[in-house]
């Protein structure tokens, strides 16, 4: 933090600034004056990051106090440090004015020297408290989001660990559903993505398959199909993944959590609405969800699985309008159309290291 | 020599031990700031701001008198300062402009006392 020793006094008359100069000399170590508002606001544009507090009379040549309050509230200055007004002027009109342009406190001429210091004093250090304060609250709201980053790259890492897809897998479904997603917002309007909610739903969908952890490894790794009853119980990551987020309801970021919780629970409905958990339907399925689940879709078959061998790219594209490999909806269907090239191209440049793409 | 002048303005009616306490004691620097007050122009544009009917002249320049005589301690000038400043902001003009005369002989009282 800069050291604010530096009072600012704002008065056209000589002999006022004069008198406040002997008030205060002793309190402080740099006192600088200005004879207008306009030389008063260049000194603080300069000397803001070391000024106490500013000590302003209202009625001035060239630009009065009230025009100072304006630019300090403008340029952000006023909520720096305390401004307190010196005035002649004691009418109670005056005076509310001043208060609602931002001014920290008010004294009027002729004052007692030894109640202006403390006044002054006061406002300082109340300042500087406040200051403080919020410096050591932005620090920790750091803190939290820089835990909640780990907390949630951690999650990512085990899911990578545990199962037999890779990283690379991760990083694809991120790209696949930002394009598909930047893809959708310059179509559809009525979905009301923005650039901001665009980053959190990508990131958030590295998290889509974090109930798998719950899943036996003879379950999650067999290769081969499922029984009837393991399928069932497979199918449970979806609510699985969804439970633990919610655990980390208090330590991340709200937006983030909303999106993975929806992804990790729909990621695995379907349009037509047989899908599961919920048996949701059409646009009842968030649509980051919708989007995840197709991400993933085209990444399953265009890559090999325990169960199966990776499928070129344009197959994969057919299998997926054909109907064959679940319901989605006709819009995002026109958006993977519209981007299959780079679909492709990524599908290629982060193919895991044994992968077959040609 | 300074003393004495001290004397002469508490006689005067003038708030010499208010006006001090302002100066952190400092009675030197109170003279130095009141043969400036000779020196300051402010009343000597009352006068024509009035002649030229510019009520916010007016206003504006006998606002600053008041201020500076407050602080100085020159209560009958404070006085007929804070009185034209309530009378033009009461859109009392004329009244304002006959209380000229009071501040006049104010000011011109307190000049030949620091003379």
């Amino acid at each position: 933090m800069k050291t604010r020793d530096t009072l600012l006094i704002v008065d056209d008359v000589e002999i006022n600034r004069g008198i406040l100069q002997a008030t205060f000399n002793d309190q402080y170590k740099k006192i600088i004056e200005a004879e207008n508002g306009e030389v008063a606001v260049a000194q603080i544009r300069k000397h803001h990051e070391h000024i106490a507090a500013v000590l302003l009379d209202l009625i001035m040549p060239v630009m009065d106090g009230y025009e100072v309050m304006e630019i300090l509230n403008r340029e952000g200055f006023i909520s720096e440090f305390p401004v307190i007004i010196i005035t002649a002027d004691n009418t109670t009109k005056s005076e509310l004015q001043a208060f609602d342009s931002g001014a920290t406190d008010i004294i009027s001429k002729p004052f007692e020297p030894s109640i202006v210091q403390r006044r002054v004093q006061n406002a300082v250090e109340l300042n500087l408290y406040r200051i403080n304060l919020e410096e050591m609250v932005q620090d920790q709201a750091n803190e939290i989001v820089e835990t909640s980053v780990q907390v949630i790259d951690t999650l990512s890492a085990i899911i990578e660990y545990r199962n037999v897809e890779t990283g690379q897998h991760n990083r694809r479904i991120r790209t696949y559903t930002k394009i598909m997603l930047d893809e959708l917002m310059e179509h559809y309007p009525e979905y009301d993505l923005s650039k901001s909610a665009i980053s959190l739903i990508s990131s958030a969908s590295v998290l889509h398959d974090i109930g798998k952890i719950a899943i036996p490894d003879s379950i999650l790794n067999k290769p081969g199909r499922l029984t009837t009853e393991e399928f069932e119980i497979m199918k449970t990551h979806a609510v699985k993944g969804s439970e633990m987020l919610s655990k980390l309801k208090k330590i991340g970021n709200e937006d983030y959590l909303y999106y993975a919780n929806n992804i990790c629970k729909y990621h695995h409905e379907r349009w037509d609405g047989k899908g599961y958990p919920d048996g949701l339907k059409g646009d009842e399925i968030p649509v980051c969800a919708q989007v995840t689940s197709i991400a993933d879709c085209y990444d399953a078959l265009t890559n090999d699985r325990v169960y199966k061998k990776a499928i070129p790219p344009e197959e994969a594209l057919k299998m997926i309008f054909a109907g064959e490999c679940g319901q989605f909806s006709p819009k995002l269907m026109e958006c993977l159309n519209n981007v299959s090239g780079t679909f492709k191209k990524i599908a290629v440049d982060y193919q895991d290291s044994d992968g077959e793409i040609k | 020599m300074c003393d004495d002048l001290m004397i002469r303005l508490k006689e005067a009616g003038i708030d010499t031990d208010g006006t001090l306490k302002r100066f952190a004691g400092n009675a030197d620097l109170y003279e130095k700031f009141l043969v400036k007050f000779m020196d300051d122009d402010t009343f000597a544009g009352i006068k024509p701001a009035f002649d030229s009917n510019d009520q916010e002249a007016a206003l504006n320049t006998s606002y600053t008198l008041k201020g500076v005589a407050g602080n100085l301690g020159m209560t009958r000038l404070y006085e007929a300062c804070s009185n034209t400043v309530a009378l033009i902001r009461a859109d009392e003009f004329e009244k304002a402009r006959d209380s000229y005369e009071e501040l006049k002989n104010a000011y011109e009282e307190v000049c030949s006392l620091i003379r």
